[in-house]
């Protein structure tokens, strides 16, 4: 390249000073490119209005102006266009910006010189240079937070071009560079954009016309603010991603895709949403507020149908919840139904689709082996251990290997025969027979229909959906049929009414008898070579609450069949539930002044829940209970319960009022100043009832009953029960929570840089305490926030859009059923042995009782950068949950082995980070999403434990030990097994012990101490491509620095409910095993120390990371095919979830962490179309 | 026109804002109502007799707390050594044996609990206004009573026995006289103890009622009843025996055996004639299993042919003698702890003849044995050597009281007196336990929890 330096004097330089020049440069630009600290230099303004002007007087005019050079070969001034300037007081970058734009040239800028160099054009550039043809566009609208906008219109006014984006907020158009390109929607700032030679795609950024009806917003149920303005930290899921999923419900669409959300399935017991970690160590209130247009959702959230959801706003911060003050301590989640939309003609959309399951592998199961267990009987039956059973007076079943074993003790039979049987039962396999007749394939239909429109003063939306759902399980199943109507109506310009009435109803049937892992007592389990069938076919009885020898002869005939038969069951059980629920919301906003409206909102609830299980003559159940109380006097049979069905009715109604008065304003404080704030107050009330009946006798064809008398105490048979009532089920239960609140919440922007805000609020409720003085709650918040982009000094070229947050607020949380009073329940007769209503003492008073407090500081950032191709945000919070009510371990003199109190505090810590990437665009689009979330928690202050000597953990249950993690695994050391005998070894002092009961008394300090059974790093990379109407969406979620204990057999849970795992086959037999196996040997009796301490030592602890790929999503638009018969749009999609495909874990055991115990859940297959007509 | 139009619509908006505000200030008022509702119809705090009534019908709290582990410990039956095995729970191997275990679990916690119950019904009395004095008195009785019987049958498991001459100096139980569970619990002397158990039974006594029409609440014969069992425990045999009496003259209906059915499963109804008041175990022991205790053979071997109770106390099988439910009416070994008749007699006949009245001793154990006899085949005892009758009163008091966890009280007391110390043996699989008299595991270790927590001094 020939570079010629311009000055007027013209002088030509000699090649030494060249190449000089050329070192030097080249030096400039590596400088001027890493540190961009121009930011001084461009202080120089232009003012120029020249048409057609060549470049090469362009240049003499700047030069001028500002006193710098231009360096440039003259060749390259040849091919440029001349240029139409017209500038005031520009500065020069700006100026030379525009200038450039449609030229083939770039510049650098050395000090005072510029420094003009040819644009590397691409082939198509060159190519549409010189044929001039218009060059296809694509571009994707969405708004500031990166929704796509759907329906904006793009225009291209010189060539009479528009265009509208689809589903996805893309569209296509065709221009010539030097065009103008404008893009316009309803509610927002209208932007143009000049198609430049190089443009193939366009990512536009549509900004709120602030004060309009629908701004870009997150809402947090009491106002939808714009996210430009908001403090707090929020994630929101739109429609499209949400339906990117398939499920009847819409709490189970997040898991997985939302930032800061943890679905937490650790304990097998109770699975927990969690916002941002845990704020409580209160299991009851552990979840999130969920909030369902403006008010909080009492119902149940299966009633909603996800296909009438337009978005789920998540509130992470307290900025963000704390308007909900005492129930926001573990965040909300708001959900907002769709709304009709202004200007909008009649649309009709449909969207129907099927989800197929297959049954369950029950073999998937970690379970002992049938044979093992066999062995493992036979063992147990010479030791003695079911001797007593044999004549047990209350007649528990016996294993049927060990009734065999005695009827060849007794010599009933001979061991050849004894053997004949047992060695049948070791080819069987209950879980073939579950498999085959409790099991099949799963199917969901979803249908959903919706019409939308607007009139001149009114907009409505209505839509129905219907599901039905077949389950996995025979018998069970469920349908619902969903309605919603959604009006606005402008009854003057001022005044506008918004009115919502949706119904629900559903049916469910529950008449299995259970699936795998249910036939369980307690004290008792179904035989794993139990068969469900018999070899004629017929139902077979599984022993699972009394001996087959009683079952056999009990009554001699004279009682019902005694015998329990899941599939006898599975044909005669009647179970069904029909739910009814009416959602009414009622809203009006006055517009009083243009900077004061009014709203006043009001909802009611109500849901039925009608449960009937009729139990006739051949369901187990009726027949104990009524063989129970028969009594047989010689050949006298006098039935105390009537020979007939059992009909058990429950009906509940839940009811919900709420008012809510509140006033907005938005003042006019001129200049450069925004105000916007809300205050108001709100009650709340909600109540349900419900009622039990338990009726005897009663015939199904006539209705008719007969009385049972539940004074009397009855001799049960042969004293089984000894002498007993009837149970009476009438039972009435009714709940009442009250809730008070007055709040206000406001905003200040300056110059559209700065916005500091403030929430405060102040809860009563009737669930709290006994003085209403204690009952008031004040809960507060305030955040900043700073457009660092918009400020005059910022230069970051690569980083255009950066916003910093800073939040903190105090929230509040509630815990359900505590007083500080002495609590007592009151029961009725029936509870009671002596059949008197008497009153239980729940807890022990507690006066120091207060509310859990939650302090959050949130510092988060909101960034965007090249060309909006990467844009998100990250948040980083503190955490102090103080005041936390949790069970403490009392001395038990004091009359209470534990108490729920105020005892505990937790520090947490976590950040997330969002990072949304645009990756390729043109033909092939594909976009990532990565969310990264971390979190840790320890404890900081725990009242409960006297010394920490002892305490083990498998995060189940809160380790409460000062700065460990509440759910951290802590195990006792592991040394091995003893060669000699199999003994598990562990240390005491350091040296290596089998003296398990000082093992169990080890300081924390000598045990291992693990990690969190919660993932501290967890996350998602989701990737979605489009390509010719195809749409892929892949979801990959990680999880991260967590552990699990894997599930080993206890060996006297074995003995007592014959539970165990398949490490059961791998236990030491023999000296030599202990170098290939860690499972102890067995021995009898039982040493529950020994048990234990295998199952709580490090050597079951295993990491749980993981990578797995979960579900995929495949859409593919059609509705340029079917454009031309009337459609808006048509799509088919198809859907599969719980792939549960591990990509990659820690463990090498291959055990998945969250299958650990029963059966893996099967995959499902959806296939569906949604359609607008 | 139009000035007067907008001058109308500020003041209907200042009428408006006028009228929110009234209307505010009048919502928070009935706030303080609205918020008053109860959360949960069936749950409250105590407030009414009522409701403390209630509290003493919430029977497996109030009479179904009493421990378990004396009987376990006692030699009234013993394991094979299969049933030994089988055993779930290690503590229960322990107390069986006679092995030191802080881990005690319900023995120590259930009555205490109880204690609470009666604390809580105590404490709430004084606030309650309204209610008869009769109810009053009723709820306080049975509180008092509560706390003295459990304090009572926890002294018999975590103290040494009653000895006046040291009891002011061995270490008692924790006596727990407030529901508050911020205050600590702090170990008292055995003196104190008992102390305190006579004073809240004596106090009682005054407010209960005469006669034990429900015979799940306290009444003065139970009252009496329970104050001569605590003063046979503590060999005060003029009290024992006066309280005994006292019993009796309210309440002293005996059962003609004869009259029961030697075929049912369940012989005695709960409630029957002879219990004054009824109370049990906090549930059946595993080594009290009908199906696993097996009756001491010597003991089973004691009981005439003719006497009813070999066949209404115990069934045979091939596989051994084992018990039939007790007065509790259940199909399970829990113990029945409640004041009977019966054992009133024998406290009755124990102190007369202690006491130097031999044939009044005579004739009380005679009327009790006539209804333990098969009709017509009883032939009264005629001893005159007051030793030999008390021998033969201690021999059958043994005989009566089977699963009625009063036989670790009794060697307790008779291991202090030469003539009747005896040393106890477990044969597990052919290793020999013993507990001689006196020794250490005749007192239970506390629990660990009241060691590590309030710091309560573990026993020996």
């Amino acid at each position: 390249m020939n570079f010629y330096a311009f000055s007027d004097d013209g002088e030509r330089p000699g090649i030494f000073k060249k190449i000089l020049l050329v070192m030097k440069l080249t030096i400039v630009l590596i400088v001027a490119g890493l540190l961009q600290v121009h930011a001084g230099s461009f202080a120089q303004n232009i003012t120029l209005n020249r048409q057609h002007i060549p470049l090469s007087q362009l240049f003499k005019e700047i030069k001028k102006q500002t006193g710098y050079d231009f360096l440039y070969s003259p060749e390259m001034i040849e091919k440029a266009k001349p240029v139409d300037i017209n500038v005031s007081e520009t500065p020069l970058k700006e100026v030379l910006d525009n200038c450039f734009a449609d030229e083939p040239l770039t510049y650098t800028i050395d000090q005072k010189t510029i420094i003009v160099k040819e644009k590397d054009p691409s082939i198509l550039d060159k190519i549409k240079t010189v044929l001039d043809i218009p060059i296809t566009i694509t571009g994707h609208v969405a708004d500031s937070l990166g929704t796509p906008l759907i329906g904006a219109t793009i225009t291209i006014k010189v060539r009479n071009k528009v265009a509208i984006t689809d589903e996805k907020g893309d569209f296509i158009i065709d221009g010539q560079p030097g065009d103008e390109l404008a893009v316009t929607f309803i509610g927002y700032k209208p932007a143009t954009f000049k198609i430049k030679a190089n443009t193939t795609f366009l990512n536009i950024v549509l900004y709120a016309s602030s004060g309009k009806l629908s701004e870009v917003v997150v809402s947090t149920g009491y106002q939808d603010i714009p996210k430009e303005r908001a403090t707090g930290s929020f994630y929101k899921l739109d429609n499209q991603i949400l339906n990117e999923r398939v499920s009847p419900d819409i709490i189970s669409r997040l898991d997985g895709i939302t930032s800061g959300l943890l679905f937490d399935n650790h304990d097998v017991e109770q699975h927990t949403i969690q916002i941002h970690g845990l704020s409580t160590l209160n299991y009851d209130a552990v979840s999130p507020l969920i909030v369902l247009d403006n008010f909080p959702y009492n119902g149940d959230l299966n009633n909603i149908n996800p296909n009438d959801i337009e978005s789920v706003t998540v509130l992470k911060d307290a900025a963000a919840s704390s308007i909900w003050g005492a129930r926001a301590g573990n965040g909300v989640i708001v959900i907002t139904t769709k709304k009709a939309k202004a200007n909008q003609p009649l649309s009709v959309s449909f969207n129907s689709n099927v989800t197929l399951t297959p049954k369950p592998n029950l073999f998937t199961a970690n379970q002992i082996p049938v044979s093992n267990f066999i062995d493992f009987q036979q063992s147990l039956f010479n030791q003695g251990y079911y001797d007593s059973m044999f004549s047990d007076p209350s007649y528990p079943p016996v294993p049927e290997v060990a009734d065999i074993l005695n009827q060849e003790r007794n010599g009933q039979i001979n061991g050849t025969q004894a053997n004949q049987m047992i060695d049948q039962f070791r080819k069987q396999d209950v879980r073939n027979d579950m498999e085959k007749y409790l099991y099949r394939t799963a199917a969901n239909q979803q249908y959903y229909l919706s019409l939308s429109g607007a009139g001149n003063k009114v907009r409505y939306l209505f839509s129905t959906g219907y599901d039905k759902d077949q389950s996995n399980l025979i018998g069970n199943g469920n349908d619902r049929l969903t309605i919603r109507s959604n009006n606005i109506i402008d009854l003057t310009s001022k005044w506008q009414l918004q009115t919502e009435i949706a119904l629900t109803r559903s049916n469910s049937t529950t008449n299995s008898p259970g699936g795998y892992g249910s036939y369980n007592t307690g004290t008792n389990t179904i035989s794993p070579y139990a068969r469900l069938v018999n070899s004629d076919g017929t139902p077979a009885a599984v022993d699972l609450y009394y001996s087959k020898a009683f079952t056999d002869t009990a009554g001699t005939g004279k009682l019902l069949d005694w015998k329990f038969r899941p599939l006898q069951d599975l044909a005669n059980n009647d179970n069904t539930t029909k739910a009814t629920d009416i959602l009414v919301n009622l809203g009006s906003t006055y517009k009083v002044f243009n900077w004061l409206s009014a709203d006043l909102k009001y909802q009611y609830e109500q849901g039925w829940n009608d449960n009937t299980n009729l139990q006739n003559l051949n369901t187990y159940s009726t027949r104990d209970l009524i063989n129970t109380f028969t009594q047989i006097n010689g050949g006298q049979v006098t039935y105390i319960i009537p020979k007939d069905a059992v009909l058990t009715t429950i009906d509940g109604i839940n009811k919900q009022t709420a008012i809510r008065g509140q006033l907005n304003f938005s003042p006019n404080l001129g200049g450069r100043s925004k105000l916007s704030a809300i205050a108001g107050g709100e009650i709340r009330g909600s109540e349900s009832t419900s009622q039990t009946y338990e009726t005897y006798g009663y015939d199904p064809n006539t209705l008719a009953t007969r009385p049972v008398d539940y004074t009397t105490q009855y001799p049960t048979y042969d004293g089984i029960y000894g002498n007993a009532y009837i149970f009476d089920g009438t039972q009435f239960t009714q709940f009442v929570n009250r809730f008070v609140s007055v709040y206000a919440n406001g905003a200040y922007t300056f110059d559209d840089k700065y916005t500091l805000s403030g929430s405060a609020r102040r809860d009563a409720s009737n669930l709290f305490g006994v003085s209403t003085n204690q009952k008031w709650v004040p809960l507060w918040s305030g955040g900043a926030m700073w457009k660092v982009d918009r400020e005059k000094f910022y230069d970051i070229s690569w980083l255009p859009q950066l916003s910093l947050r800073l939040t903190y607020g105090v929230n509040g949380n509630l815990a359900p059923n505590i007083s500080a009073l002495t609590q007592i329940d009151y029961y009725s007769a029936t509870r009671s042995p002596l059949h008197v209503p008497f009153v239980g003492v729940q807890s022990p008073p507690d006066p120091n009782l207060s509310w859990e407090q939650v302090k959050t500081w949130n510092m988060g950032m909101d960034y965007s950068l090249l060309n909006n191709r990467i844009s998100g945000s990250f948040d980083y919070y503190i955490k102090h949950s103080d005041n936390l009510i949790n069970g403490v371990i009392l001395d038990p003199t004091v009359g209470f082995g534990s108490a729920t109190i105020n005892s505990a505090s937790i520090f947490s810590k976590g950040a997330d980070i969002v990072i949304n990437t645009i990756n390729t665009t043109g033909a092939v689009k594909w976009r990532s999403s990565i969310l990264f979330n971390y979190v840790s928690f320890k404890v900081t202050k725990d009242l409960s434990p006297p010394s920490s000597a002892g305490l083990i953990s498998d995060g189940t249950y809160i380790f409460p030990v000062p700065n460990y993690d509440p759910y951290v695994i802590v195990s006792y050391k592991w040394a091995g097994l003893d060669p000699k005998t199999g003994d598990p070894e562990g240390y005491v002092n350091g040296v290596v012990s089998k003296d398990y009961e000082a093992i169990e008394q080890n300081p924390v300090s000598a045990q291992v101490v693990s990690g969190s059974a919660l993932p501290p790093i967890f996350g998602t990379f989701r990737n979605t491509v489009d390509y010719k109407g195809f749409s892929l969406a892949v979801n990959i979620t990680y999880k991260f620095n967590y552990y699990f204990r894997k599930p080993t057999t206890n060996y006297g849970q074995l003995i007592t409910t014959g539970q165990g795992y398949t490490d059961f086959d791998q236990r030491w037999q023999r000296p030599g095993d202990e170098l290939h196996t860690n499972v102890p040997s067995f021995i009898y009796p039982d040493d529950y120390l020994r048990d234990q301490f295998y199952q709580e030592s490090s050597i079951n602890v295993l990491r749980a990371d993981n990578v797995k790929l979960n579900d995929v999503y495949l859409g593919y638009d059609l509705t340029d095919k079917v454009k031309y018969i009337g459609f808006k749009s048509l799509q088919i999609y198809f859907y599969t979830s719980q792939l549960n495909l591990i990509l990659w874990r820690a463990n090498r055991a291959g055990i998945d962490p969250d299958v650990l115990y029963g059966m893996e859940p099967p995959k499902t297959y959806s296939i569906g179309l949604k359609a607008t007509l | 026109m139009k000035k007067k139009q907008l001058k109308n619509s500020y003041y209907r908006l200042t009428f408006n804002v006028l009228l929110m505000m009234a209307g505010t200030v009048l919502l928070l008022q009935s706030c303080q109502k609205y918020l008053d509702a109860k959360p949960n119809q069936t749950l409250a705090t105590p407030s009414t007799i009522d409701d403390l009534e209630g509290i003493l019908n919430d029977y497996q709290f109030i009479n179904a707390q009493y421990p378990s582990a004396e009987e376990v410990a006692a030699d009234n039956y013993y394991l094979n050594t299969a049933d030994f095995n089988s055993m779930s729970l290690q503590r229960q191997q322990m107390f069986y044996t006679w092995q030191k275990d802080d881990d005690i679990g319900g023995d120590y916690t259930a009555p205490y609990a109880a204690v609470e119950y009666a604390n809580i019904i105590l404490d709430a009395l004084p606030k309650i206004t309204g209610g008869d004095a009769q109810s009053k008195n009723m709820v306080m009785g049975n509180g008092l009573f509560l706390r003295g019987s459990y304090h009572y049958a926890l002294a018999q498991l975590f103290t040494k026995p009653y000895m006046k001459a040291t009891a002011s100096s061995d270490l008692g139980i924790a006596l727990r006289l407030t529901a508050d569970i911020t205050v600590k619990p702090v170990r008292s002397s055995v003196a104190d103890t008992y102390n305190s158990i006579l004073a809240d039974l004596q106090k009682s006594v005054a407010l209960l009622p005469a006669s034990p029409e429900l015979k799940y609440q306290a009444s003065k014969p139970a009252a009496y009843g329970m104050l001569a069992r605590v003063f046979l425990s503590m060999n005060d045999y003029v009290n024992a025996g006066l309280y005994a009496d006292s019993a009796l003259n309210l309440y002293g209906k005996l059962i003609d055996y004869n009259t029961v059915n030697t075929t049912a499963t369940i012989p005695f109804l709960q409630f029957n004639d002879e219990v004054i008041y009824d109370a049990r175990s906090f549930g059946p022991a595993q080594p009290l299993s009908l199906a696993k205790a097996r009756v001491d053979t010597n003991l089973y071997a004691s009981y005439a042919a003719n006497d009813l109770r070999k066949v209404l106390y115990f069934k045979t099988s091939s596989t051994g003698v084992f018990f039939k439910p007790t007065y509790t009416g259940q199909n399970n070994g829990s113990l029945f702890t409640g004041i009977a008749t019966d054992e009133l007699y024998f406290i009755k006949a124990e102190t007369q003849v202690r006491n130097g009245d031999i044939s009044g001793g005579l004739s009380t154990l005679n009327a009790l044995l006539l209804t333990r006899y098969e009709s017509g085949t009883y032939v009264p005892y005629t001893i005159s050597d007051g030793q030999q009758l008390l021998t033969l009163i201690l021999q059958e008091r043994r005989k009566e009281l089977m699963l009625r966890g009063q036989r670790w009280t009794d060697l307790r007391r008779l291991n202090q007196d030469a003539n009747y110390a005896i040393t106890l043996y477990r044969n597990v699989n052919g290793t020999i336990f013993q507990l001689p008299p006196g020794g250490l595991r005749y007192v239970f270790e506390i629990d660990q929890n009241a060691v590590n927590i309030s710091g309560l001094t573990q026993n020996p």
